[in-house]
């Protein structure tokens, strides 16, 4: 179900052309008794059009990824390029050419917002920040349509954030970041804070927009079914290293992580201890070999577009 | 501010205190003489004619009161006025920007929170010589440096918000974030922090030209209380010359705290998010 699906009425002739790419991204933050590593030396590539999903628990280092891919922090090593230009090397023009075609959707809806500002005001902020409307008439038309799409009514969009909820918030959120029709949206978790029933409507809402506008969507999330349903790709990210990448169908059909097999079967909760292995996953993993404690499996490539990062494997 | 607010208890208190000095202030344009004229006995006690009776030159305490809260007041407004405005803009600057700027700042902020500031004061009003525009000059000068501190606190909450992030994602400049996200956001805190300067503006003023430093071209509350110092009401038991201002000076002062304590209560208290009182 997943690549056809979206690719309703699209021109898809640049689909294999790369948006955003990674190569050898690092991030170490510094805390109180040393540095945590939160990604490590990653390199992976969204490409125009595609949705892809990057999955792994909380602490496996995604939110930052993303962070460091819509360019929100820097890296520590490594670099990130938007259509092969580096983002460490761009010019202000450049960076802001950048802003206004990737934007990033983030996981917490009701502090995402300035709450001093109208919610009509903060939709309009990017098309007024890049110039992108010449009238008062043309902005007031393209925030109404980008709002009603995910179903906010124009007395919502008089209101400030603390006087709607959640869920009304993060349609705010998700219109604003489709409003200047960015060519890739990078979404954080963006219905994890929601209730079931609005998660599944603002995500039908935003394939939907990517449907019609064809955006490139990187989805982060805890959440595989939610992946499974919506992308094309997926990354499984676990202690900020990628162990496996593929196709959604090949994947799901035949994952060849064991990390990746317990998070199907909802069964993972790492454990701080498994960082004495050299494979994070070791402590937990039931095909584990001796030479898992001694070094860290490279990135194997099964078939085109399919990795994987497992000595049994190999 | 968000109207179909209600006052509290204290701030209604407060808010009758100030608007009481403020028709004061409004009453003291009418016509001289008209609250009583001048007489030709100094020192002469409270009567029909002269309702706080005359000071030591002969003038009518009552209408001398009510032209002294017109300087109060404005000097009053106009050392918040500054002093806010500096203690803003140096918060704002410290607060939303990291390394060696926000370091100068703070250090130059605690510099000035150490200066023993009444001496200073005492000192800066004399060698400038007293005028209106030199005590006003003086209390800005010497009463942002807690403001700047409080308004950096918040405008560091606030740079790092979540919602600050998103605005840095869209594209906008730090300027631009500044003014039109950050500054809003700390408008809650510079109003208290303005009301409860101008309670100190007063008391300040009250202070210098009690010692002598104050215009003597415009006579405030302070002034009178001068006067009646080194003409010798005390010593003639001339009460109303002193006693009045006296009243003034306080009940002014505490009205304006009244209204900022309220409202820094209800900024600390009624806060869901970020937002604040904005």
């Amino acid at each position: 179900m997943s690549s056809d699906m979206f690719g309703l009425g699209l021109d898809r002739s640049n689909t294999h052309k790369t948006l955003l790419s990674c190569i050898a991204v690092t991030k170490r933050f510094k805390s109180g008794k040393g540095s945590v590593l939160a990604v490590d030396g990653i390199s992976f590539a969204v490409r125009n059009g595609e949705v892809i999903a990057l999955v792994g628990e909380s602490g496996s280092g995604k939110t930052t990824l993303a962070k460091i891919m819509a360019a929100l922090i820097p890296p520590t090593s490594g670099d990130v390029y938007f259509e092969s230009l580096p983002l460490s090397s761009m010019s202000r023009l450049d960076l802001m050419r950048f802003r206004k075609r990737v934007q990033f959707i983030p996981q917490f809806p009701d502090l995402a917002l300035d709450p001093t500002w109208y919610l009509y005001d903060s939709i309009a902020e990017p098309l007024r920040i890049h110039g992108m409307v010449n009238s008062r008439a043309q902005e007031l038309e393209i925030v109404r349509n980008n709002s009603s799409r995910f179903g906010l009514s124009i007395d919502q969009l008089r209101r400030k954030p603390r006087d709607l909820s959640g869920g009304e918030v993060q349609r705010a959120v998700i219109a604003r970041a489709l409003a200047i029709n960015p060519d890739l949206v990078i979404a954080d978790e963006p219905t994890s804070m929601l209730d079931p029933s609005t998660q599944a409507k603002i995500m039908r809402q935003l394939l939907d927009a990517h449907s019609e506008r064809g955006f490139a969507l990187l989805l982060v999330t805890h959440d595989l079914d939610l992946a499974k349903a919506v992308s094309e790709r997926i990354c499984v990210m676990l202690k900020g290293k990628i162990v496996e990448e593929g196709s959604t169908d090949e994947i799901f059909s035949n994952p060849m992580h064991p990390y990746t097999r317990s998070l199907m079967r909802g069964e993972i909760i790492m454990k701080e201890d498994d960082w004495q292995a050299a494979c994070p996953y070791y402590g937990q993993c039931s095909d584990r070999l001796d030479r898992c404690t001694s070094s860290y499996p490279p990135e194997l490539k099964i078939c085109k577009e399919r990795f994987v990062r497992c000595w049994r494997v190999a | 501010m968000r109207f179909g607010y209600s006052p509290s208890k204290v701030e209604l208190l407060g808010i009758a205190l100030v608007s009481a000095v403020v028709t004061m202030a409004l009453f003291s344009y009418l016509p001289d003489g008209l609250f009583g004229a001048p007489s030709k006995s100094p020192y002469s006690p409270p009567s029909l004619q002269n309702l706080l009776g005359t000071n030591d030159i002969g003038e009518d305490v009552f209408s001398v009161l009510l032209r002294g809260s017109r300087v109060s007041l404005t000097i009053g407004f106009l050392g918040a006025a500054v002093s806010t405005l500096i203690g803003t803009l140096i918060g704002i600057i410290a607060g939303s920007s990291r390394g060696i700027l926000d370091d100068l700042l703070g250090s130059l902020t605690d510099l000035f929170l150490v200066v023993p500031a009444l001496p200073l004061m005492i000192v800066l009003a004399a060698y400038l010589g007293p005028s209106f525009i030199n005590v006003v000059a003086v209390i800005g000068l010497l009463w942002w440096p807690t403001t700047a501190r409080l308004v950096r606190a918040r405008a560091r909450q606030v740079t790092e918000s979540l919602f600050v992030e998103g605005l840095i994602g869209i594209g906008a400049r730090k300027l631009y974030i500044i003014f039109r996200h950050i500054l809003p956001n700390v408008l809650g805190i510079v109003f208290a922090r303005f009301v409860l300067a101008v309670s100190s503006s007063i008391l300040l003023e009250a202070g210098l030209s009690f010692i002598g430093l104050g215009d003597p071209q415009n006579p405030s509350w302070g002034t009178m209380l001068h006067f009646a110092m080194t003409r010798g009401a005390l010593l003639y038991g001339a009460w109303w010359t002193f006693i009045p201002p006296g009243f003034c000076i306080s009940l002014t002062s505490l009205g304006f705290i009244l209204i900022g304590m309220g409202i820094e209560h209800r900024i600390s208290s009624g806060t869901k998010s970020v937002g604040g009182f904005a």
